[in-house]
């Protein structure tokens, strides 16, 4: 049924706070057994045999005990199951924190932040439900009947078989009619979507509306739609609760027919007053746990979609490849000569059929600066990501001085390239950790001077805490220009020995622009750099330009050769479609 | 606790079926305990082996209750559901009509999205607010009374050991716990939150994080915040698991309590034994009326959280002026800006200073500017979403700021920067700009914007879907939708906003060309960098920093040295790879 196997391993791994929490929460219905054993002795004593208080006050005193100990053992079975509860979530979150972690910015790339998110935070909170009630339930109403079964028999055996004949009833009935509930849900699927999001379409929409002038009139069509998605609603739950409506009518029914059934029996002396009260005190119980497992069952269906959510992005495929091992050190390459050689290089991305890049051969020799050019989709980002390791390529291989980067640590190789994004992040954080990330190992005047090359002095001596201001908060905003200076920081910092830039393409003001390009003019010199093109003068100003076309490279060249020479370059330059 | 008492007056609109619900939620409890109760009868009775005839009635209340109990429990469930949903219609309805005049001022803030995740989750919880808290605390307080009553025939004393332990357990137990509970509730709702936005920073900037080796710090620090959430979440969970506790405790000490005082009653021949035998079930079954309640404290709580906020969002709001001038229809418009000046509420510095210019029917503006210069401030300006601190905006003499915002509207046909899509069909989201248009218009329209062979390829022509946002089309084709519905409205001014931002320069042309078409008797305001949209211009305004500082055609500016040309040489080095 609503089980996940997986989910399973993760209680199971708990070993003994799972046993203990089962255990004790079967002690809890067991004891109620006992005690309404003891409760019928009580009734019966007093009403059969005529006792006073003082005959069965050592009974009601040991009633007063089992509930004391029901009570304690209640509260263990549902702080263990809490605390297991607690424990696997943080589990699993570290977990998904760590494959996100390996899965990189790749994955991110095609996944919407939101719903990670949710899947990592609300989708594991959902889970709460499944391990802390519905796990231990399932268990539960399995053990507690089987027990109030083996107590009932050899004192009843008419009832124990309305037991045993009607228990089945209850997840046989379950299961059909959540079928005919589940087919009805997805028959008014859409419209429940629809109607739904309807209002939610609105609130975002509500400017548009606004400029079309029709969000007055709106209202009445959300008053329409949420009434017809009350009466569509109202259509699935009369036969989702059904569900709930047979499981109450097997169990009451059959209470009744015990009752009833004893009650004759009772008539005709077949069954002592006190068996009979006892029978009609627990018969409730017997399928109090078989109804708890279905008022349940929601959190449990609701606990193993977010499952499968979690586990679908466990299981997600690894887009780097970690399995070999470093065997070389970077730094002592770093300062002395170094190429990079591209040899047959070929990427494709999941689930594409056309290759991103195909049969790249390339030589990178230090102090050149590279230029990539091309139309977007031409492989220009696919080939900066492969060289910043993020995804590996299908086939064909990159080479630092003849070895394969592979051979490096990720680690290493990062610290070995430095990548100038398009859209850096800001992290709500001082402008200290924003330039350092947190490392440590950096002076202040190290930061300050990386800040100055980056033409950030101005605004650090404006900030009242300097490098302590906090930069989302209170109300320091960094312009877009400054951000792209938060970024070159990063970079002049770091002191890479291969960078690799993506060129803002956003419309920034003149003065703005000029000032930056000189920054990163600065930050290029004397280092090798390969660059996303998208202004002619970088272009014009690269020793090489590599020109991609759809996956391949058509040309490579400077940019006077490839104009000359290269007709189809020359139609890219100028913006016109490309004759094929 | 003003949010609560709107609520409430919303459930007095469903009087009807409130009563009903809470009709049927007695009831089917009370079956409950009445079928326990009668099956108590049965057997101690059966048990002084009386005729059966004597036996019949309550055999057959026993099958009545356990028959009733169930149907009352489906019938309850979809009556109350029913109240659910017809509270979350007027709620949406009453939250839409208050929000709508300042909109979209009023929903914006600092993190997109941030505010409608709120409304969102604070109707889900008021929502449930008749469910949850009113239909448990009303059930459980007739059942305490009815039950009380009935138990207190026997003996006065009964009744009321049995009415307190019921209080006790249903009422001041749960509010204690709520009380306990509260600050742990809201420390990890902020827990929760702080989580959830740095687990967001952390994936948005996991590019910059591994790039620089910073992932194991941020990670780590996440790792931490984890480690709070689960502590806090601990605390939580020994307040709850005690109160599970004590509910226990206080449910098996009230039967035993009431038995202590019950059995000697019975020797006193006060009453018989099968009466303790009933009053000792029904005692039993009648808890289950506040087995709710705890639920039912945090969830009051929470509502009262959410209805404050909720309804305090639209009342501070820009509100249409009530009797604002709504001119007759003007057949030859005139729009006039007069040293219009615009600062955000919370900004410190002018996005707009002293904006002058006026534009003529057929006459076409463009404007030019670096971004954040102040263009999307300036469209928000004639919509009327904000007003400018000093200047004017007039029509015809008529200031924007004396008339009817919606008459405001109705002069522009607006392409906005990134224009919503709704969840709805082509033609759906078509209509919205001209709901009597016909579908050879509509297909008229959408070969205008060179969409022709997109249309021809829907599964299902105008009806097929377009998802949430427009998802199920690339860039360029929302664009040209967006457009194509432009197109649709015949309005005196139009404003367009990068309008060809998202398209290549063939299929460029082409929509320019229908727009222009279509809108040559129009006065245009263009926002643009695109050199081939600005040839066809009657002036010219570029904006730096909120001000005009050059104007004119595009030739004498090209050849003047100032802001333009360097946007042009910047506009010029720039590859146009889309």
């Amino acid at each position: 049924m609503r089980f996940n196997p997986r989910l399973f391993t993760e209680a199971r791994i708990n070993g003994l706070l799972f046993i203990l929490t089962v255990l004790s929460s079967f002690l809890v219905g067991g004891i109620a057994v006992l005690q309404s054993y003891q409760l019928s002795l009580v009734i019966s004593g007093v009403f059969i045999d005529h006792r006073t208080l003082k005959e069965v006050n050592s009974l009601l005193q040991l009633i007063l005990a089992l509930v004391l100990i029901r009570v304690l053992f209640n509260v263990i079975s549902e702080l263990l199951a809490g605390r297991m509860t607690i424990n696997i979530k943080n589990k699993l979150r570290v977990e998904l924190l760590a494959k996100i972690d390996r899965l990189g910015p790749e994955y991110l790339k095609n996944e919407q932040t939101g719903e990670l998110t949710t899947t990592a935070l609300q989708g594991v909170d959902a889970l709460d439900e499944y391990f802390s009630q519905y796990l231990p339930q399932v268990l539960v109403s399995v053990l507690l009947p089987l027990t109030i079964l083996a107590v009932v028999f050899p004192i009843d055996p008419l009832t124990g078989i309305v037991f045993v004949l009607t228990a089945p009833l209850i997840p046989l009935f379950m299961v059909l009619i959540g079928w005919a509930a589940e087919a009805l849900t997805r028959r008014q699927w859409k419209a429940l979507t629809y109607l739904g999001s309807y209002f939610l379409d609105t609130l975002q929409g509500i400017s548009t509306l606004k400029l079309l002038g029709r969000s007055r009139e709106r209202a009445a069509d959300v008053r329409q739609a949420s009434e017809h998605y009350r009466q569509t609603t109202l259509e699935v739950l009369r036969v989702t609760f059904i569900s709930a409506l047979a499981l109450e009518l097997i169990a009451t029914i059959s209470t009744a027919v015990v009752a009833v059934e004893i009650g004759l029996r009772l008539l005709y002396g077949r069954i002592a007053f006190q068996q009979a009260f006892f029978i009609l005190l627990i018969a409730p119980d017997f399928y109090l746990p078989l109804r708890n497992l279905s008022a349940r069952y929601h959190a449990g269906m609701t606990g193993v979609t977010a499952a499968q959510k979690i586990y679908s992005l466990l299981d997600a495929p690894e887009p780097v490849i970690h399995a070999v091992q470093p065997v070389r050190q970077l730094d002592e390459v770093a300062n002395a000569d170094f190429k990079i050689s591209i040899r047959n290089l070929s990427y494709s991305y999941p689930g594409l059929s056309s290759h991103s890049l195909e049969h790249i051969n390339l030589e990178i020799e230090k102090g050149r600066h590279y230029a990539l050019a091309g139309r977007s989709g031409s492989g220009k980002s696919t080939m900066a990501r492969i060289l910043l390791r993020f995804i590996e390529p299908d086939l064909g291989e990159i080479l630092l001085n003849g070895s394969a980067i592979q051979e490096y640590s990720r680690d290493d190789w990062r610290r070995f390239t430095g990548w100038l994004p398009q859209n850096p992040s800001i992290f709500n954080d001082t402008l200290l950790v924003n330039v350092t990330l947190g490392d440590p190992s950096f002076t202040i005047n190290e930061v300050e001077s990386a800040l100055r090359s980056a033409g950030l002095a101005e605004l650090l001596a404006s900030l009242p805490l300097g490098l302590a201001t906090p930069l989302l908060e209170s109300g320091t905003r960094l312009s877009g220009g400054q951000l792209q200076r938060l970024a070159l920081a990063r970079v002049f910092l770091r002191q890479p020995s291969l960078l690799l830039l993506d060129e803002p393409t956003s419309h920034l003001d003149p003065d703005l622009a000029r000032s930056l390009d000189s920054s990163i003019k600065t930050l290029m010199q004397e280092r090798t750099t390969l660059t996303i093109a998208h202004q002619l003068s970088t272009i014009e100003g690269a020793d090489e330009v590599i020109f991609l076309r759809d996956g391949r490279i058509a040309a490579i060249g400077n940019h006077a050769t490839l104009m000359r020479t290269i007709p189809m370059y020359g139609d890219f330059i100028k913006g016109e479609e490309i004759r094929s | 606790m003003n949010g609560l008492r709107r609520l409430f007056a919303i459930l007095r609109e469903f009087t009807g079926e409130v009563l009903l619900s809470l009709l049927l939620g007695v009831a089917a409890i009370a079956a409950g305990i009445g079928l326990l109760g009668t099956s108590a009868y049965l057997i101690s009775s059966a048990a002084l082996k009386p005729s059966i005839a004597e036996l019949q009635v309550a055999i057959v209340g026993v099958r009545f209750f356990g028959i009733s109990r169930g149907v009352f429990r489906y019938l309850e469930r979809l009556v109350s559901h029913s109240v659910n949903l017809r509270v979350l219609t007027r709620l949406r309805e009453d939250f839409y009509r208050r929000v709508e005049p300042g909109a979209p001022a009023n929903l914006a803030a600092h993190r997109s999205g941030e505010i409608l995740d709120r409304v969102m989750g604070d109707l889900e919880t008021l929502e449930n607010f008749y469910v949850r808290v009113v239909a448990p605390a009303v059930v459980a307080l007739v059942i305490i009374t009815g039950v009380s009553f009935f138990v207190g025939g026997y003996a006065l004393r009964l009744g009321l050991i049995l009415a307190l332990g019921l209080l006790i357990g249903g009422f001041l137990h749960p509010a204690l716990t709520a009380i306990v509970s509260k600050s742990h509730i809201q420390n990890l709702a902020r827990s929760k939150a702080d989580t959830s936005a740095r687990l967001v920073e952390v994936l948005q900037g996991l590019e910059d994080l591994q790039v620089y080796n910073a992932q194991d710090r941020y990670f780590g620090s996440l790792l931490k915040a984890f480690q709070l959430s689960g502590n806090l979440q601990k605390r939580l969970l020994n307040i709850s698991v005690g109160s599970s506790g004590l509910a226990l405790l206080i449910t098996n000490l009230t039967v035993l309590t009431l038995l202590w005082t019950a059995i000697p009653l019975v020797g006193d021949g006060e009453f018989t034994g099968i009466s303790l035998a009933v009053i000792t079930l029904v005692a039993i079954a009648s808890f289950e009326a506040v087995t709710a309640m705890p639920a039912a404290a945090l969830n009051l709580n929470a509502s009262a959280v959410a209805a404050a906020r909720l309804f305090s969002i639209g009342d501070g709001a820009i509100r249409g002026r009530v009797g604002a001038v709504t001119p007759d229809l003007i057949s030859c418009p005139e729009l006039i800006l007069d040293g219009v000046s615009f600062t955000y509420p919370e900004g410190d510095h002018a996005v707009l200073a002293g904006l002058d210019f006026a534009l003529k029917p057929g006459c076409k503006i463009a404007i030019v500017g670096a971004s954040g210069a102040g263009k999307t401030s300036l469209v928000n300006l004639l919509m009327s979403f904000a007003q400018p601190q000093t200047g004017s905006i007039r029509i015809n003499g008529v200031d924007l700021r004396d008339a009817d915002p919606e008459w405001s509207r109705s002069m522009f046909s607006v392409l906005p920067q990134s224009a919503y899509l709704f969840n709805d069909s082509v033609r759906g989201n078509l209509l919205l700009a001209k709901t009597d248009a016909d579908d050879k218009e509509l297909i008229c329209v959408l070969e205008e914007v060179d969409l022709l062979d997109w249309y021809h390829a829907l599964p299902d022509g105008l009806d097929s879907w377009i998802g949430e946002h427009g998802v199920r089309m690339s860039g360029g084709e929302r664009q040209r939708l967006a457009i194509a519905r432009l197109l649709l409205q015949d309005r005196p001014f139009v404003v367009l906003d990068e309008p060809t931002a998202s398209l290549d320069r063939v299929t460029a042309r082409k929509v320019m060309e229908s727009i222009n078409t279509r809108t040559g008797d129009k006065g245009m305001l263009l926002i643009t960098y695109d050199l081939d949209l600005l040839k066809g211009m009657d002036e010219i305004l570029v904006i730096s920093d909120g001000r005009i500082t050059q104007r004119g055609t595009l030739i004498p500016l090209l050849e003047m040295d100032g802001v333009f040309r360097d946007l042009f040489d910047l506009e010029n080095n720039r590859i146009r790879d889309s």
